[in-house]
């Protein structure tokens, strides 16, 4: 990418004419760091609230045998673990991210449309409120997994219908965030920020955001017709009617697979942002990451059949999917080789957010290489719902976007707080969360292996002791999360001024305006060269 | 309500939000039509062990081939459905287009009268395609008395393109209770 320079000049004064009040400044704001703000406080929340689930997982697993709950309520804890997890916890702290840092990194004074900014936001709090109401209604939550698979949610309580509705509510939350995203970097870029000078985490958002357009509605008709057979007498999935549950397999991983992705290419976006800064080096490769991440946007639309191959498909569909799976890990390794290419030589400095990256890096590599054992057709027949998968989506989500979003935190708290985070603390946070997430779920590729299959409350003698270390694990790093939040709030409170740069001559736009970035920045556009 | 900037592609953004939203809902529609999609592909495909329907006469006029395949029947009938549904006709020796009846058993043990319908399944699935029916209880719905007993038929035969490797195949039928959609 080439170097930016800005003409200086705008905004410094102190006034930053915030409304006054808690309700005007908060809950009718339209300002996309208030936004931002609002996203992350929110994701943060439910990463606290969906771990919580987790702990009374992973200790109802500590033995075999059941000691604390039930299987049912087990199962309802599976099911709304993921459901807040990726819906609750990933997705909006990305689009958290986006909102502060997209148009700090194209020099533009706000998102496009900042009213429905606002809307955006503000549907997910009733969205996540009916659906966890729905444990107090007869029957419990939804206990049928994440991915709602028919005949089984056709059967259930009413509280597959409030995640239905809860479901649709978020989905119209993403697409308005999309759409936002998608014309603030098509239109609202500063002059001379052409397309190929976007900073890397603008092109995959720009990218997750067509992703989200095109995916999530097919998710919200899923779900749609997976009410109208509960309620309103069709049959798309219910055999009894002649409807065919397979095909609510292929309709949900249609938008499933693509959902991955746009939990993961933001990440790879963030990484992209930290590696060059601390490597003291511009990004290697750049228009081969835009255009990998690309691919990898494309692929995702033609492996969603490798989430089922033991349905019974025909031999050439497992090879297809098989192989257009694998095809994917091309474009992941150029983006993978140009992370390590741009450390190469470097003159590296291992802050919080550099530790963060390379972990994600390392991490994500290994969830990419467990994705590739399961992508093997003949050899998923065995993985498949076991433990193995578990310890694959976690190793690319847990360590690929959470772990992302947390170096992402750290490199930009003092941009956001005008203040530098305690470095100590922040790699001390650093090493607790890799060291407690491979203890926890390391151990779970060999359980898998061995055959304990998932989203069981019980299981034989032989799993103890695997199963020992990841609830031991689990809990600890359950725990070094309130470290993170001590490091957040007392940065927020105070601690060492933070300069303009920040950080040792980063690149972007971001680092031309002060710390802590004043209320409205860009209101004359940055000139790019 | 947008605050415009200079650069960027040039498009209005309104009308930027207004193709974005349309994509947005084409999409919806998009899943829905994956119904008629991907039933179109198991037709043409005989994907997932759906099989095929001819005319009678089509198949009386099919020449028999002096190719053996084994064909087993096995019938289910769902937890919520009372009834009792088993093959008559356990298994048999077709030849390659030759006409052939299996029988079929159904009894409702429940106090009430019941609609159900049956769903059904050829393994392996690639044979699916080339086992034609002519005649089968599965394509209506079976509405049966308190008690009542019935015994059902399945007319068919194996077209001559049935892959050469395949020796036995099954027939699997399973009964739902369709009280839900009764009448329609
Ligand atoms: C090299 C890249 C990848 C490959 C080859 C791959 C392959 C696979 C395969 C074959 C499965 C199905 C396993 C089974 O159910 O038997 C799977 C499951 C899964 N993958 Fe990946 N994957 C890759 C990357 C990712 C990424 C980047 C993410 C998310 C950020 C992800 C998230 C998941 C999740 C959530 C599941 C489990 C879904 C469920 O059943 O609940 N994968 N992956
Ligand atoms: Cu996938």
């Amino acid at each position: 990418m080439s170097e930016t320079a800005v003409a200086h000049g705008h905004d410094h004064h102190d006034h930053d004419h915030k409304p006054s009040g808690f309700f005007r400044r908060w809950c009718m704001s339209t300002n996309h760091k208030d936004i931002g703000t609002l996203y992350l406080i929110f994701s943060l929340t439910m990463l606290f609230v969906g771990g919580a689930m987790a702990l009374v997982i992973r200790a109802e697993l500590w033995q075999p045998g059941l000691q604390f709950v039930d299987p049912h309520f087990f199962n309802q804890m599976t099911t709304m673990h993921a459901l807040i997890m990726v819906f609750g916890a990933v997705m909006p702290g990305f689009v958290g991210f986006a909102n502060w840092m997209v148009p700090l990194m194209v020099g533009a004074p706000d998102m496009a449309l900042p009213r429905m900014n606002n809307w955006s936001f503000w549907i997910l709090p009733f969205a996540f409120t009916i659906l966890i109401i729905s444990f107090f209604v007869p029957g419990g939550a939804p206990a049928a997994g994440w991915t709602l698979y028919a005949p089984l949610t056709i059967q259930g309580g009413m509280s597959v219908d409030m995640a239905i509705v809860a479901i649709h509510m978020m989905g119209i939350s993403s697409i308005m965030g999309a759409i936002n995203i998608i014309v603030t970097t098509l239109n609202m870029r500063a002059p001379g920020m052409t397309l190929m000078k976007m900073p890397m985490f603008v092109w995959t958002w720009l990218i997750t955001a067509f992703l989200l357009i095109a995916v999530m509605p097919v998710f919200a008709g899923a779900v749609t017709m997976l009410l109208t057979d509960r309620h309103f007498g069709t049959a798309f999935f219910n055999p009894a009617g002649g409807g065919d549950p397979v095909l609510y397999q292929h309709i949900f991983w249609f938008f499933g697979h693509p959902e991955v992705y746009i939990m993961i290419l933001p990440a790879f976006g963030i990484i992209s942002q930290i590696i060059p800064t601390f490597s003291r080096k511009p990004l290697f490769g750049y228009s081969s990451m835009v255009f990998a991440t690309a691919a990898i946007a494309f692929l995702s639309f033609i492996v969603w059949a490798h989430h089922m191959f033991t349905v019974g498909m025909p031999l050439q569909g497992e090879l297809f999917f098989m192989y257009a799976t694998m095809l994917i890990s091309v474009p992941t390794g150029v983006k993978l080789f140009n992370w390590v290419t741009t450390m190469w030589r470097g003159s590296m400095t291992f802050e919080t957010p550099m530790l963060y990256a390379i972990g994600v890096v390392f991490l994500f590599t290994m969830g990419g290489l467990s994705g590739l054992m399961l992508a093997i057709t003949p050899a998923d027949f065995q993985y498949h719902d076991t433990y193995f998968v578990v310890a694959h989506f976690h190793y690319v989500l847990f360590a690929g976007a959470v772990m992302a979003m947390m170096g992402g935190a750290f490199f930009w708290l003092p941009k956001w707080t005008g203040h530098m985070y305690n470095e100590t603390l922040g790699k001390i946070h650093f090493w607790l969360t890799t060291i407690f997430f491979n203890i926890t779920f390391f151990p779970q590729h060999f359980l898998g292996l061995a055959g304990m299959p998932r989203r069981y409350a019980d299981y034989p003698l032989q799993f103890t002791e695997f199963n020992q270390w990841s609830s031991f694990g689990a809990f600890g790093l359950g725990l070094s999360q309130l470290l993170f939040v001590y490091i957040v709030v007392s940065t927020v409170r105070g601690g060492k001024k933070a300069t303009t740069e920040v950080w040792d001559n980063p690149e972007g736009l971001e680092w031309t305006v002060p710390s802590p970035a004043p209320f409205h920045t860009f209101d004359q556009p940055p000139v790019v060269r | 309500m947008s605050t415009t900037q200079t650069s960027g592609i040039g498009l209005r953004p309104d009308k930027l939000v207004i193709q974005l939203t349309v994509i947005a809902v084409v999409m919806f529609g998009f899943g829905y039509a994956l119904v008629p999609l991907y039933e179109a592909f198991c037709r043409v495909t005989g994907f997932g062990g759906k099989t095929d329907v001819i005319a009678e006469v089509e198949a009386q006029q099919a020449i028999a081939l002096n190719r053996d395949v084994a064909v087993t029947f096995t019938s289910h009938s769902h937890t919520s459905l009372p009834w009792e549904f088993r093959p008559l006709t356990k298994g048999l020796d077709v030849k390659v287009g030759e006409v052939q009846d299996a029988y079929f058993y159904v009894k409702n043990y429940s106090n009430r009268p019941i609609t159900g319908l049956s769903t059904f399944n050829v393994t392996p699935p690639r044979a699916g395609f080339h086992f034609k029916k002519t005649e089968c209880f599965c394509f209506t719905q079976q509405v049966l008395q308190p008690g009542e007993e019935r015994e059902m038929l399945v007319r068919f035969m194996l077209d001559s393109a049935l892959p050469e490797d395949v020796h036995e195949l099954t027939l699997s039928y399973t009964f739902f209770d369709n009280e839900k959609y009764a009448g329609k």
